[in-house]
This record gives C-alpha cells, sequence and structure tokens, in this order.
C-alpha cells in the first residue's frame, strides 16, 4: 500500500507547490485522472524518491520513502528517465533492469513485441533513439515486468495505436499488485469501470470514486450539496452529480477540455 | 562480474566520444611523437638508453592524457547517470555504495584499457622505429602509477559531476567537463616548463616523473623533460617522496569532496539534472 499523508511538493523556496496536501491511499487499482498541468506527474515523481517533498510524508507498505534503499520489488516506474543509465541499446538497458529488479527478460520481450518494440529495433535503438511512443513503451514493459509490488504508470498509453491499447489494458487488468495509472484521457474510465479513480487538479488530489461511477456522472459548474465529489479549478468549484442535467465527464475525451470550461463554457453546463 | 559492471565497461569503450579523444586523438600524437618529432637514431648504448627514455616519456605523458580526456567524457556520463542513480539504489538490488564501487571499478578497468593501447601503440611504433623494445623496468610500478592516475582522475570527474548538480549550474557542464583535460594538459606542459617546486602542489603534475623512474629507472627532474633529456641544462631532480605523497593527496581530496558534494546531492530534484 502507498499512503500519502498531507504530501506537498515544490521546487525552490519561493515557488507555488506543485502537490498541495495530498492525502490518499493507494492499495488496489487506481486511475489519477487530470489536465496536463496538474501535477500527476510530479506526484509520481515524489512517489518515487525524485522529487522534492516540502511536507508531508509518503509510507510504502508502511515503510517511509526516505528509508527505503535498495529494496527491489517495492515499486516500479515507466519514467524513461531513469532507464538511460549507458551508452547502450534498449536491450542492453532491459536486460540491466531485470537483472538488478529480478524480472523475466523473456516476458518483457514478449510483452515489448506485442507493442511493436522487436527484439531487433531494441538491439539496434538506444532508449533514447526510439520514438516518444515506443519509449513510453519499453519504459511500461520494464516497471510491469520489474516483480513490483506497486507499479506507477506515467500516461502509459500515450501514442499507442487502438489495438496496441487494448493490449495493454488486458495487461493491466490481469497485473497482480498495486497499480497507479495517471492520464488526462477520460475514455480510459469506461475501458476500467472497477478502477479506484482521483482527480488532480492544480495541484490537489480528489476522491476516490469507481470509474464506473464517474462515467455514469455529470459535471455542473456549481457547488452541488448533493455531488459525489467536488472540485475547484481556477477559483471556480465543480460538482460530478449522478446522472442529471450537466456534462457527462467521458465526454470531454481530455480533462485538459476543464480550463476551457472554466473560461468561457462553464455558465453552459 | 556483475551484469552492471560489465555493461559500465561496455559503455565506455564503445562510446565513439571516448574512443576518438582517448585513443584516435591520442594515437595521432604518438605518431608524431615517434616518427616526427624524435630524431634520433640508435647507435651508441647512451643514444639507446636516450631512446629508451624518450618512449617512455612517450607512453607516461601520452597515457596520462589519455585518461584524462576520458575523465572529461566520464563527468558528462556520471551526471547524465546521477539521474537514473537515484531510482537505481532505491528500487533496484544495487545499493548506494555497490553503485558507487561498480561505476568506479568499471570506469577504472576501461580508462586502463584505453592506457594499455597507447602504451602498447607507443611500443609496438618505436619498435618498428628503432628496433628497440622498452618494456618498463619496473612493471609493477607502471601498472599502480596508472592505477593511481586512473583513480584520481575518475574521482575529479565524479566531483565535477557532483559540484555542477550541487550548485545547479547544469549548464556549465560543458565547460568544467574539460577540466581534467586541462590538469592533463598542465601536467603535458611539463615537457617544456620546468615547474619546480609547484609540481608537488599541481593535481596529478609528478605523475609522468613517477613513471618516468618506474619505466626507466631514472631520477626525472621537476619539468622541462625535453630539456633534460637532450642534456641542453642541468634540472634539479624530482623528488619522488613527495611526488607520491602529492598523487596520493590530491586522489584523496578528490575523493573526500567527491562524496560530501554525494550526500549534498541527495535533495535536489531530478528534473534539476538536466541541461
Amino acid at each position: 500500500m502507498i499512503e500519502l499523508i498531507n504530501l506537498q511538493v515544490k521546487y525552490g523556496r519561493r515557488q507555488e507547490p506543485i502537490v498541495k496536501g495530498a492525502h490518499a491511499k493507494f492499495e488496489n487499482k487506481h486511475l489519477i485522472l487530470g489536465p496536463n498541468g496538474s501535477g500527476k506527474t510530479t506526484l509520481f515523481r515524489a512517489i518515487t524518491g525524485l522529487a522534492p517533498i516540502s511536507s508531508g510524508r509518503i509510507l510504502i507498505d508502511g515503510v517511509d520513502l526516505d528509508k527505503i534503499y535498495s529494496k527491489p520489488g517495492v515499486l516500479a516506474i515507466n519514467l524513461s528517465e531513469v532507464y538511460s543509465v549507458f551508452h547502450l541499446n534498449a536491450y542492453d538497458h532491459l536486460r540491466l533492469f531485470m537483472d538488478l529488479t529480478g524480472g523475466e527478460v523473456d516476458l518483457a520481450l514478449k510483452m515489448l513485441e506485442d507493442l511493436g518494440l522487436s527484439n531487433d529495433l531494441l538491439r539496434k535503438r538506444k532508449p533514447w533513439e526510439l520514438s516518444a511512443g515506443q519509449q513510453k513503451a519499453f519504459s511500461t514493459v520494464i516497471a510491469l515486468f520489474s516483480n513490483a509490488r506497486h507499479v506507477l504508470l506515467d500516461e502509459p498509453f500515450e501514442q499507442l495505436d487502438p489495438a496496441r491499447k487494448g493490449r495493454l489494458i488486458e495487461h493491466l487488468r490481469e497485473y497482480k499488485g498495486v497499480l497507479l495509472l495517471n492520464t488526462h484521457e477520460t475514455w480510459l474510465l469506461s475501458a476500467l469501470k472497477d478502477w479506484n479513480t482521483h482527480l488532480m487538479f492544480e495541484g490537489k488530489l480528489y476522491g476516490s470514486l469507481h470509474a464506473g461511477e464517474i462515467v455514469k456522472a455529470s459535471l455542473v459548474a456549481r457547488d452541488k450539496p448533493d455531488a459525489m465529489l467536488k472540485f475547484t479549478v481556477s477559483g471556480k468549484t465543480y460538482s460530478l452529480i449522478k446522472g442529471g442535467v450537466g456534462e457527462p465527464l467521458s465526454r470531454l475525451i481530455t480533462l485538459d477540455r476543464i480550463y476551457e470550461l472554466s473560461l468561457g463554457e462553464a455558465e453552459n453546463i | 562480474m556483475t551484469l552492471y559492471l560489465r555493461l559500465k565497461i561496455k559503455d565506455m569503450l564503445t562510446t565513439p566520444e571516448l574512443l576518438g579523444w582517448g585513443i584516435g586523438f591520442i594515437e595521432f600524437w604518438v605518431l608524431m611523437w615517434i616518427f616526427v618529432f624524435s630524431q634520433i637514431s640508435a647507435g651508441t648504448a647512451w643514444k639507446i638508453y636516450v631512446i629508451k627514455t624518450n618512449i617512455t616519456m612517450a607512453y607516461s605523458f601520452l597515457g596520462l592524457l589519455s585518461m584524462s580526456s576520458v575523465a572529461a567524457g566520464l563527468s558528462y556520463s556520471l551526471f547524465y547517470a546521477s539521474r537514473a542513480a537515484r531510482y537505481l539504489t532505491k528500487f533496484t538490488r544495487i545499493g548506494i555504495v555497490r553503485f558507487i564501487v561498480e561505476d568506479f571499478l568499471g570506469s577504472l578497468v576501461a580508462i586502463l584499457i584505453f592506457t594499455l593501447v597507447i602504451f602498447l601503440s607507443v611500443i609496438g611504433f618505436s619498435y618498428m622505429k628503432w628496433g628497440i623494445l622498452a618494456l618498463p623496468e619496473n612493471p609493477i610500478g607502471v601498472i599502480v602509477d596508472l592505477i593511481i592516475a586512473g583513480v584520481a582522475l575518475y574521482w575529479l570527474a565524479y566531483m565535477i559531476a557532483l559540484a555542477v548538480i550541487v550548485s545547479r549550474r547544469t549548464k556549465a557542464l560543458t565547460m568544467v567537463s574539460y577540466i581534467p583535460l586541462i590538469v592533463g594538459f598542465i601536467a603535458y606542459s611539463q615537457l617544456w616548463i620546468d615547474l619546480g617546486n609547484l609540481v608537488y602542489f599541481m593535481p596529478l603534475c609528478p605523475l609522468p616523473a613517477l613513471l618516468t623512474y618506474h619505466g626507466i629507472g631514472a631520477y626525472p627532474p621537476t619539468g622541462a623533460y625535453f630539456m633534460w633529456l637532450a642534456g641542453d641544462k642541468l634540472l634539479p631532480a624530482i623528488n619522488l617522496r613527495l611526488a607520491a605523497i602529492s598523487v596520493f593527496a590530491w586522489t584523496i581530496i578528490f575523493i573526500i569532496l567527491s562524496l560530501i558534494l554525494l550526500r549534498k546531492s541527495k535533495g535536489i530534484p531530478i528534473e534539476e539534472i538536466r541541461l
């Protein structure tokens, strides 16, 4: 289980915090849904110890993150920057990380092949020479096959074609362990209906609700007392309500549209 | 040998920049030294001794220059690896100590392989020219000197990479990564310049003297090696004990500063470790 206790992340003393007082427990499969720039990736970096925690704590299986060192099998993440160690090809990097985490190279290679990254390609290219989508798929597969109890996936579907998205979703459904997946795309709510979902806006984490509930919910730009969930964007309060008159959240396609709504269309929903 | 160590060595031995500067560039000067600058011909026993001394100086100075070139590239790779290192040391089997030790050992092995190539080419080309096989009189001494040089240059490179991270001046990396090469060229300048007692205070400058001593058995001067070789002027002999102390002291300084900077670099976010 990953537990966030009043977590605040900020770079530099004078800067505005990027993650603001996040409280959450992640012990199953979770979606973190938020627009670009809402702090999702920074939150993941903080959980991995790659971003500075200005206040609060992160516990992984009850152990403070600061006290975790040299512990394979605890956590893995799909940020491509952590999987470029040497000026060597992607295949060597895959071998290295599977060796250091006790993962299965053959299974990872099979999954990579499924996602369109052949063994031949991995031997020819360095990780940063792969296309953006291939880099994401490469680091996602390493994270998933690292035998970790907790896996953080930052926008794993970005630039994957629909067929490969489908294959990856199947794999995520079967994964035994805690999964945290962040995205700004709302179509995942329908694909992963039984996952717990948090919303993230302007550094604040809201929720959780089941993805299935959010799919059926509607968004209104008002503070509704009977709301399933309320959140604030650009100083305006929004409510997620069951059914009803508002805009279904899933119809926004990407949560980046929330800013457009907060600027102009909000009054219409 | 662990996979990390194997890949570290493979990485350094296959990086085109390191091969180009550490071997290609230095080999050019090996050829120039042997075939263009060295006009002496073998004949008397004294001339053979002078040629052997000349060969020893060639692999000492050019070997050190090769190591310095590799160390300049090493600053870069250590800087980049520091981003992945955060993750590696936390969530994989490789702990901080093992990471440092394996990275150091891998780099040292690669640096020594680069130098071995320079050494063998100097020996080989000089044999081609003069028919003299100038193998070191004290090979163990030469190997120890080269290992110390490799250790010192690795930690100097690491210190530079960490100083860039801690000072958050990542854009300065391009400039400061040349410091090992500058150190190498200052040592190289002793071929013409006599540094006098300053040689004991300059990082790694006494190393060619130690290499020359172990290579040919002669007590070299505090500088101006070509003048010494030609016998144009009487130059003061270097104090080898002080020379060894100086090299050890600088190596320890680089290691201690690197470890201090390593501790200080812990709180710096990964986003700031990019150019």
